[in-house]
C-alpha cells in the first residue's frame, strides 16, 4: 500500500534540481568573474 | 519618436492581447460552460438527458458496497443526496476504499448504472496521523 | 585608470553593490543558514512528522510540494513588483532583480509540477488531469518560460527588460487564479488545509510543514543574492565592451 518509492522520487528530483541550478550559478559567476579580469587587464594594458 | 518607436511598442501589446485571450478562454471553459466534474445529484438530475455521453461525477463511495469480481469492480457512490450504481474495470489508486471521495469519467446509461472509464480519487482536506505507526517510522 | 580621462568612456564603470565584499558576506551567511534550515526541515518532513493514516509515506512529498509552489508565487511576486520598479525608473538594478527572480520562480514551479504529478499517481490514480489548479498552474510555467525565451532572444537588453516587464506585471494575475482554484472551482486539490480556523493536521505535521516553508524562503533568498550577483557581473563585462568596442572606433576615426 504505501508507496515509499514515489516519496524518494520527488524528493531527488527535488534536491537534485536545486544542486544542479546552484552548481550552475557557480559556474556562471566563475566564468564572469575570469572574463572580467582578463577584460580589464586587456583594457588596462592597452592604454598605458 | 518615430515608426521605430511606436513599432517597438507593438509586440508588449500583442503578447497582452493574446495573454487576456488565454485567460479568458481558460476562466470561460473551467466556470461558465462546464464544471471539471458534477455532483451525483447533478449527473441524476441530468438523467437521460447525458446519454452517451462522456461526463466526470464525483461522490463517496458508499461503506460495504465494493464488489470485486475477476474482472470488475462495482460500487456505490453518494454525495449524501443521491446515490449511483457504478461498474468499472481499470486500475484503482492504492487510497481507494469505503468513504473515499473518488471522481469518475465515464457514461451513464438507460440501465441507471454509470460505467465508468478511469476512477481518480479525490484528495481529502486534512491528514491524520496513522494511529497503527509510531512517529518516525519509516517502514512500510 | 588614471589615464582613461584621455578617451571619453560612453559608459562608465558601474562598480555596483551586488560585487563588493560585503555581498558576498551576506550571501555565505545566507547559505549557511539555508543549509541548515534544508536539513532540519528534511529531517522533520521524513521522520518527525507522523505517517499519513490514508495515504501514507507519500504524503510527505506535501512538505516540499508546497513550499515549492510558495516560492513560485513569491518569486513571480517579486518579478511583479521589481518590473513596475523598472518602467518607472528605468534603472538595471530592478531590471536585474526581475530577470534573476523570474529564473528561479521557473525552477521552483517546475519542481512543483514534477512533485505534484509523482503524488498525484498513487494518490489520484493519475499523474496528470486537466483540473483547474492543474491547468493553471501550467499556464503558470508556459508564462514565466515566455518571460524568459522573451529575454534571451529580445534585439537588445533594454527592449527585452521592458518587453519582460509589462509581461511580468500582466503574468501575474494568474498566480491568485492559481492560488484560489480550489475555492473557485472544483478540483482533485482538496481545499485550504490549513484555514484561519486552524490547520487539519497533526501539529507535528504542521511544525515539520512551516520549518519547511521557512528553509524554502530562506533558499530563495540565497539563490536570489546567488543570481542577481550574476546579473550585475553580466552588466559590467558588456558595459567594459562597449568600451573596448568604442576605444577601437577612436584611432580609425581620427
Amino acid at each position: 500500500m504505501d508507496s515509499l518509492s514515489y516519496l524518494i522520487a520527488a524528493l531527488a528530483v527535488t534536491i537534485i534540481s536545486i544542486i544542479v541550478y546552484v552548481y550552475y550559478l557557480g559556474q556562471r559567476t566563475r566564468e564572469l568573474r575570469r572574463d572580467l579580469a582578463a577584460m580589464e587587464q586587456a583594457q588596462h594594458s592597452g592604454r598605458q | 519618436m518615430g515608426e521605430g518607436a511606436r513599432r517597438s511598442y507593438r509586440f508588449p501589446i500583442l503578447a497582452a492581447i493574446a495573454l487576456a485571450a488565454v485567460g479568458f478562454l481558460v476562466f470561460r471553459s473551467t466556470s461558465a460552460t462546464s464544471v471539471y466534474y458534477l455532483t451525483v445529484s447533478e449527473l441524476l438530475a441530468q438523467g437521460e438527458a447525458a446519454g452517451d455521453e462522456q461526463v466526470r461525477v464525483a461522490g463517496k463511495v458508499v461503506p460495504g458496497t465494493i464488489q470485486r469480481t475477476a474482472e470488475t469492480l462495482t460500487f456505490t457512490a453518494s454525495d449524501g443526496t443521491g446515490d449511483v450504481n457504478v461498474t468499472y474495470g481499470g486500475v484503482v489508486p492504492d487510497i481507494f476504499k469505503d468513504n473515499v471521495e473518488v471522481v469518475l469519467e465515464g457514461s451513464y446509461g438507460t440501465d441507471k448504472i454509470f460505467r465508468a472509464d478511469t476512477l481518480l480519487a479525490k484528495c481529502p482536506s486534512k491528514f491524520e496521523s496513522d494511529p497503527n505507526s509510531m512517529a518516525g517510522s519509516t517502514g512500510p | 585608470m588614471a589615464d582613461t580621462s584621455a578617451i571619453p568612456a560612453p559608459v562608465g564603470l558601474p562598480r555596483t553593490a551586488p560585487t563588493s565584499g560585503l555581498f558576498e558576506k551576506l550571501t555565505t551567511v545566507l547559505g549557511v543558514l539555508t543549509l541548515v534550515a534544508m536539513a532540519v526541515a528534511t529531517y522533520l518532513a521524513l521522520v518527525y512528522a507522523p505517517r499519513d493514516a490514508l495515504t501514507g509515506q507519500v504524503q510527505r512529498i506535501f512538505y516540499f510540494h508546497v513550499p515549492a509552489a510558495w516560492v513560485g508565487f513569491l518569486a513571480f511576486f517579486v518579478v511583479f513588483v521589481a518590473s513596475i520598479g523598472y518602467l518607472w525608473r528605468r534603472t538595471t538594478a530592478w531590471d536585474a532583480v526581475a530577470r534573476s527572480s523570474a529564473e528561479i520562480g521557473l525552477l521552483f514551479t517546475t519542481i512543483m509540477l514534477v512533485t505534484g504529478s509523482i503524488w498525484g499517481k498513487p494518490v489520484w490514480g493519475t499523474w496528470w488531469s486537466w483540473d483547474p489548479k492543474l491547468t493553471t498552474s501550467l499556464i503558470l510555467w508556459f508564462i514565466y518560460l515566455g518571460y524568459l525565451m522573451l529575454r534571451a532572444y529580445a534585439p537588445t537588453r533594454e527592449q527585452g527588460a521592458r518587453y519582460a516587464a509589462v509581461l511580468g506585471i500582466v503574468g501575474f494575475v494568474d498566480v491568485p487564479i492559481v492560488y484560489l482554484a480550489t475555492t473557485w472551482w472544483r478540483t482533485l486539490h482538496p481545499e485550504a488545509v490549513i484555514t484561519p480556523e486552524g490547520a487539519a493536521m497533526d501539529p507535528r505535521m504542521l511544525l515539520a510543514f512551516l520549518v519547511s516553508l521557512g528553509a524554502f524562503t530562506l533558499l530563495y533568498g540565497y539563490l536570489m543574492l546567488r543570481r542577481v550577483r550574476i546579473e550585475r557581473l553580466q552588466e559590467r563585462v558588456e558595459a567594459l565592451e562597449d568600451d573596448a568596442a568604442y576605444t577601437r572606433e577612436v584611432p580609425a576615426r581620427g
